[in-house]
This record gives C-alpha cells, structure tokens and sequence, in this order.
C-alpha cells in the first residue's frame, strides 16, 4: 500500500469553497494528516479526533487559507496534535514517541524504530518531507519556521538517524 | 559492519513510504475519516454574561422595588400606579401588604381652626399603621412638607 495520495490539488487557490470542494481535498488528505498526528505521539482515537476538528476547524476558517490545501491542512493538524498537551504538564520522556503499532514497513522496520526514536520535531519533519513528500518550504510552513530551520532539523534528523542504525547494528550485530 | 552514509539514509527514507502500512486499528480510523463530513455546526453563543448581567439587573431591581415599597408605602402605591409596571408590582405590593384591597378607606373628616384634616383610608398589619391623610385637600398629592405652610 503506497501512502502517498497525491494531489491533483485543486484547492490551490483562496478562493470561496463549497462544502464537497472542501471534503474533496479533506479525504485527499486525511490520511496524511492522521498519519502524522500518529507520528506525533497521538493514540488512534485522539488522532481521529484531532484530524475531525481539524477538519472542522479548516472549514470555519477556510476563507484564511493562502496556496494549497494540503500544506495548509497539515499545519493544522501538526499544531493541533502538538499543542493538545499543555506546556506545564510533568510528562515523562519520550511520552510523544508513536507507539509501534503505528505504521509497520514491510522491508525497513529497522529505519521505521529508528525513526521513532528521533524528537517530535525532527521526526515530524522527515515524515512530512520522506513520507508526505512535501516540499522543503511546505515543510517550513506546516512547522511554522523558516525553510534554513526546515532544512537543518531535516539534516540533523537524517544525521540522528544514521547514529541510531550505527548504534543498533553494534548492539545486534547479526 | 558497513556504517549507512546520509546518502543511503536519504535513499531509504525516499523508499519508505511504498513500503508503509498502517495497523488494522489504524486502517479502520483513517477509512471512518474517508466518510467524514464537514458539517457546519451552529457556533456556540457568547451571550452568556451578557444574559446573566441583565438577569442580575432585573433581580436587583425588582429586589429594590420591593424593598423600597416594603419602607414607603407610598412608593409602592406610586409603583402599582405606572401604566407597564403597575401589573408587575401589584405582586410586589401584594408582597409588601400594600394593596388597594387591603386598605380600608375610611374618607372621614374634621375641620379644625379653619383647616380640615380627612382621613382617607388606613390599613395596619402586625408591623405598622399606615393611615392615608389630607389635610386642606391636599396631601395625597403635592408635596407634603408644605403642609401648613399656606393654609387656606
């Protein structure tokens, strides 16, 4: 199964929606953006939920949307999923990691652990970049920071990778 | 052991996608999403203080009304006499003992040194003695503390 679904987006514009335009480009898009909110820490059902009112709240405020819908729709859902816990709560670390159960690969299991190991940050940005395939500047946006930012967490995520398979490969070196 | 390069990182991470696949569990949520619909929500009202300091108003006022008519019973009858109001306090009044019905009209009158003092109507209760006093005809109406002072 290939998850990626691109896009002929053609809510490229800012221009007013109709409902069925709007969940045209929502069901295009609504795996990518549970996905994600899996990717950054989210239980099934809470990523359900945030993907929903994500939906919702795009649809209310969908007259604010500026290029297209998908980089849009997925900064929604990655502010929504990374802002659902609040900053003072003493949570343990790591407590963000996706469970394992989130998306298993068929051939690299070995990258898919490593990349659960990697920050949020770091981790959400390689998966919008590798697995949503998005653009650097796309990247940037949804991560609300300049593309220099992009591309260095996207650098240092690759270079934490690589240390991880390193370090795993010496732990078992069968 | 062969360390992986960033490039074969790089390669691996582009290969991974065609090789995802979600859990059954997750497979189950993201095709409920595929059935999702936008549906407009009536969008909650923030009125609520507002309702809530009118009411407060309206319980103020109609607390001070009845405290008032309660004191001054002549506030009270001046209350069931305002044309929109009046239906409302004549409850007030009820609560108050000052009603029309309650009150015995008496109309008896006594000239004295060229002045007549009439008693209109009077009522009492446990708590006080209200009597309704004319005196030259005024006293009902007009201001009452220039009795006496122009006599006629």
């Amino acid at each position: 199964m290939i998850l990626r679904e691109h896009s002929n987006d053609s809510m490229t514009t800012s221009e007013p929606v109709q409902v069925e335009e709007f969940e045209a480009a929502f069901r295009q898009v609504s795996r990518s953006a549970f996905l994600l909110a899996r990717q950054l820490g989210r239980g099934t059902d809470e990523a359900l939920d945030i993907v929903q009112e994500a939906a919702l709240r795009g649809w209310r405020h969908r007259a604010t949307r500026r290029g297209d819908f998908r980089p849009w729709f997925l900064a929604i859902v990655y502010r929504q999923a990374r802002n659902r816990t609040p900053n003072w709560l003493p949570l343990p670390g790591g407590w963000d990691r996706p469970g394992p159960d989130a998306v298993e690969s068929a051939i690299d299991p070995e990258l898919l652990n490593a990349l659960r190991d990697l920050p949020s940050r770091q981790r959400a940005a390689l998966w919008l970049r590798y697995v949503d395939d998005l653009a650097i500047a796309d990247v940037a946006r949804v991560m609300r920071c300049t593309e220099t930012a992009a591309k260095q967490l996207l650098f240092r995520g690759r270079e934490a990778l690589r240390r991880h398979l390193i370090s795993r490969s010496m732990e078992d070196p069968k | 052991m062969n360390a992986p390069t960033l490039e074969e990182i790089d390669a691996r991470l582009r290969a991974l996608p065609a090789t995802l696949r979600p859990s059954s569990k997750d497979a189950r949520a993201i095709a409920r999403l595929e059935m999702f619909r936008v549906q407009e929500r009536p969008r909650r009202r923030k009125h609520g203080r507002l309702v809530a300091a009118v009411l407060a108003a309206l319980a103020l006022l109609v607390i001070g009304n009845g405290i008032a008519a309660y004191i001054a019973p002549r506030y009270g009858q001046a209350l069931a006499q305002v044309p929109l109001v009046g239906g409302i306090s004549a409850k007030l009044l009820e609560f108050s003992g000052v009603t029309a019905s309650k009150v015995t009209v008496v109309n008896d009158s006594s000239p004295s040194s060229g002045h007549t003092v009439r008693l209109v109507a009077a009522y009492a209760d446990g708590l006080r003695t209200v009597l309704f006093i004319a005196i030259d005809g005024k006293g009902l109406t007009g201001n009452p503390k220039a009795y006496g002072r122009n006599p006629v």
